[in-house]
């Protein structure tokens, strides 16, 4: 794959930054964050602030660690062999993202598929099905869940699955531009995309009052439910991760950073748009159409 | 420990793991044809 | 592999200005590939004596039938920790600190490609390691009812019922597979990016091979371990039904869902000892590695098979009887490359003028003892046959001798083998040949008798049995201690090896072949910062 390539040795030193405290400290804010949701979860008074604290020491390095990347990438520290470990590293970590979805979509699978009939088809000894009236039917809250109406496909879904193809489009139109270094275009489609990112963040947050109020649809709405809340939450959680990844990027080509040949950062956001729009995709016919 | 050997002492080891090599084979196929002679009680 | 080499020293004298801090703060703030490996390494060592030490309370309450030294309740946080320990806190350590100081020197690297990300990878660990063990401790003041008490499997419900010790497990696990993703990430742009010039794919050290394909099992697999567990924390905290039937769920696909990482797992933890076995037995062979290629194959082979065969582990819970034969078949089917393994390793041995020293020991008992793992592995597989065996000391027995004797053994042979690399002594080879002679025999006089056991009918994971089972408990029980005393010469040897010893040369090993043994011994901090070209 690469014989070409490395048949020659590299004409610099790989990047090797000095030693950094970061890493330590996040791995320790993460443990503060995870301590303080047990305790939480648990009742224990303290766990809120715990939580508070851990969360806020994530927050510290992220700006400090991201912070300190970005001037090295300024100051030209890396080149093509270091860009390219970005590049590979990127994409396996979207792989291991696809991975977790394919969890939550395996149970979705598994319980519509498997579990829900065969509950609706369980005859006991003496004949008599175990769970009288309960015919094993999607959408299902199961045997002895709670009533619900289901989420239609075409009202607001339908709207979102039509904001997050344009927000595609825009990306794609932002990439172009700065391929072409039209910096104005760079800026309007990079803002653009942000903007249909939040608008969609907000159609949702509307969607989950709309189920929770009027609906009956909620975590605890059985298979359904679960499944539902689960797969669209987790999806937005990551939505929101790429809208404000989107947004820092925006700061950063107001700054002028990025040229037409070196701007791993942005593509890097852009893959991950990309690939959080494939899974509205699936979520939308499997979840909402189906 | 970090052994450096003679070609004399190289062709003897050489020898000797190929005759054990054979021995233990033998002994595997003898266990293997052994097993067929055993009847449950 | 024949790798011809213009070796230009890889090392240069001159850092542009860098300075290190010194004391902790080095290993707190270090990017370095080999700081970072030996505190992998360290870490998985102290662990695997905290591991041990929970499972020889095991062993001392199952010297006797009946109860002796402590509750049912807490006998099971012990099984499930120590389970939980050994693989994510041992076992993978060890064979990551391997990758970090191995496969950079091997593959021609400066450095590992994400140095800062690696760090990371590391200090994860500690935090995890806490969060597992730390409900012991609540527990005795007064705080929660202990730690996981479900096994390592989590099974649903009786983890949905479990107490505070189940959400500890939880998060311990969502950190250890961040770290576990993490490192998997650098490990493979690292081969794919930061091989010497000419280096290609099929020149690869077979090291870099077998865990390469750990590392893409690794980000298959950990994500959806973290989904489940995550499952399983909304089923016990925020009202889903993921695995309760009143609202159309079902613990079985909890049991998919775990084994889906679970099985693959096993794979995990053998391929990066798969992968430094061959450079082993060639170096004290004096031959050249036999079916390279063939070898590669297998990895790949096994590596894709093992995602597809996880519902073996519950043939006894119900599933309709096609999905039984293909389980069965496609877990017997992993038995073929794994055959091409083994006769590889023979075959590299085959005619070889061999020697003796403490790392071909170890691999050779290595060769034999897995291969009893193997092939007992294949009777588990037959569903017909697994219904007697199912759940009884014949699994725990079968799964030691692939994790012991397999992962364990396989981790002390790379440990005899790269220490005087790493540290520029030899260590004792004396102490070396009476710690491989009691491991293997106290091993075995632990672990044979459960084969008996189990196959008489003894239940696993319970602390109580039936009188007759007595004897070959005992023997177990013994053994056991035997063996966990012997480890304590494993740390001494490698503790002297650090301090001092006889001075180790560049290529240690007479038949030694490889990148890594043409650096001095130690490699200097900073090694091939100007890559070696292979022709």
């Amino acid at each position: 794959m690469t014989e070409t390539l490395a048949a020659q040795p590299h004409s610099h030193h790989y990047h090797v930054p000095q030693p950094s405290l970061y890493p330590f400290i996040l791995a320790g804010g993460m443990f503060i964050l995870a301590l303080g949701f047990i305790l939480k979860m648990n009742n224990f008074g303290a766990g809120n602030w715990i939580m508070l604290g851990g969360a806020g020491i994530i927050l510290y390095v992220l700006f400090g660690w991201f912070g300190k990347v970005i001037a090295e990438s300024q100051a030209g520290e890396y080149r093509e062999w270091e860009d390219k470990s970005f590049r590979y590293g990127m994409i396996w970590f979207i792989a291991s993202e696809v991975a977790f979805f394919a969890a939550f979509f395996g149970a979705l699978f598994y319980l519509r598929v498997i579990s829900v009939p065969e509950l609706g088809n369980m005859v006991s000894a003496h004949g008599t099905t175990l769970w009288p009236g309960f015919t094993g039917t999607w959408p299902s809250a199961g045997p002895k869940g709670a009533q619900f109406t289901p989420m239609g496909a075409w009202g607001l879904p339908a709207i979102n699955t039509a904001l997050l193809l344009s927000s595609g489009v825009t990306v794609t139109w932002a990439h172009w531009a700065l391929l072409k270094n039209k910096r104005t275009q760079l800026n309007l489609g990079l803002a653009a995309t942000v903007a249909l990112g939040a608008l969609f963040l907000a159609l949702q947050a509307y969607e989950y009052h709309h189920a929770y109020t009027e609906l009956g649809l909620t975590l605890a709405a059985g298979a359904y439910g679960a499944t539902f809340f689960m797969l669209t939450g987790f999806h937005g959680f990551h939505v929101t991760l790429g809208a404000i990844m989107l947004a820092v990027i925006l700061g950063r080509t107001l700054k002028g950073h990025f040229t037409p040949e070196r701007h791993f950062a942005f593509e890097g956001v852009a893959w991950y748009w990309h690939f959080v729009d494939v899974v509205w995709l699936l979520l939308f016919v499997l979840v909402y159409w189906l | 420990m970090n052994a450096s050997f003679t070609d004399a002492e190289l062709a003897q080891r050489r020898a000797a793991s190929r005759r054990m090599a054979w021995l233990i084979g033998a002994a595997v196929l003898a266990l293997y044809v052994i097993g067929f002679f055993f009847k449950r009680g | 592999m024949n790798i011809a080499t213009t070796t230009v020293p890889g090392h240069a004298g001159e850092h542009h200005g860098e300075h290190y801090p010194g004391g902790i703060l080095r290993w707190l703030t270090t990017t370095n590939h080999k700081d970072i490996g030996t505190m992998y390494l360290t870490f998985a060592l102290i662990m695997f004596f905290v591991g041990g030490g929970m499972i020889l309370a095991v062993r001392a309450e199952l010297w006797q039938p009946g109860l002796q030294l402590m509750q049912p309740e807490f006998f099971n946080q012990l099984i499930g920790i120590h389970a939980l320990v050994m693989i994510f806190a041992a076992l993978m350590p060890a064979a990551t600190g391997f990758a970090n100081w191995q496969i950079p020197l091997m593959i021609g690297a400066p450095d590992m490609a994400l140095p800062r990300v690696n760090n990371w990878g590391f200090w994860l660990l500690p935090p995890a390691a806490i969060l597992l063990t730390l409900p012991f401790v609540l527990a005795l003041f007064g705080i929660g009812d202990g730690a996981l008490a479900t096994g390592w499997t989590f099974y649903a419900p009786l983890s949905v019922q479990g107490g505070l010790g189940v959400d500890f497990a939880i998060f311990a696990v969502h950190i250890l597979g961040v770290s576990s993703i993490l490192g998997s990430i650098n490990i493979i742009v690292t081969i794919f990016n930061m091989r010497a010039p000419g280096m290609t794919m099929m020149k690869l050290p077979l090291f870099a091979w077998g865990w390469l394909i750990t590392a893409f099992l690794l980000i298959a697999t950990i994500p959806v371990l973290a989904g489940a567990v995550t499952m399983l924390l909304t089923d016990r905290h925020f009202g889903t039904h993921f695995f309760n039937a009143a609202g159309g769920g079902d613990p079985i696909l909890f049991q998919h869902l775990f084994w889906f990482f679970g099985h693959p797992e096993v794979y995990i933890l053998l391929l990066p000892i798969w992968g430094l076995m061959p450079h082993v037995l060639s170096t004290f062979s004096r031959k050249p590695i036999y079916g390279y290629k063939a070898q590669v194959w297998g990895f790949i082979g096994i590596g894709a098979l093992s995602v597809v065969v996880w519902a073996h582990h519950f043939f006894t819970v119900g599933m309709p009887v096609p999905a039984l034969i293909y389980f069965m078949f496609s877990t017997m089917l992993i038995s073929l490359p794994l055959a091409v393994l083994f006769f590889c390793w023979i075959a590299t041995m085959w005619k070889g003028a061999m020697s003796f020293e403490t790392p071909m020991l170890f691999a050779t008992g290595f060769i034999v003892l897995f291969g009893i793992a193997g092939l007992t592995g294949l009777v588990l597989a037959d569903v017909a046959a697994d219904a007697q065996y199912h759940h009884s000391y014949f699994v725990v027995a079968h799964f030691h001798y692939a994790l012991f004797a397999g992962g364990i053994m396989g981790v002390m042979t790379g440990v005899y083998y790269w220490l005087p690399k790493w540290t520029g002594h030899m260590y004792s080879e004396t102490l070396g040949k009476w710690h491989f002679w009691l491991t293997v025999v106290s091993f075995n006089l632990t672990f044979l008798p459960q084969f008996f056991l189990g196959l008489a009918g003894m239940p696993r994971r319970i602390p109580d049995y039936a009188l007759q089972f007595t004897e070959f408990n005992m023997i177990s029980t013994v053994a056991a201690f035997a063996l966990g005393l012997s480890q304590l010469l494993f740390a001494y040897n490698i503790w002297k090896c650090v301090k001092g010893g006889p001075k180790a040369s560049d290529k240690v090993w007479e038949g030694a072949e490889g990148l890594e043994w043409q650096l001095p011994s130690p490699p200097p901090h900073h090694s091939w910062e100007t890559q070696p070209v292979i022709k």
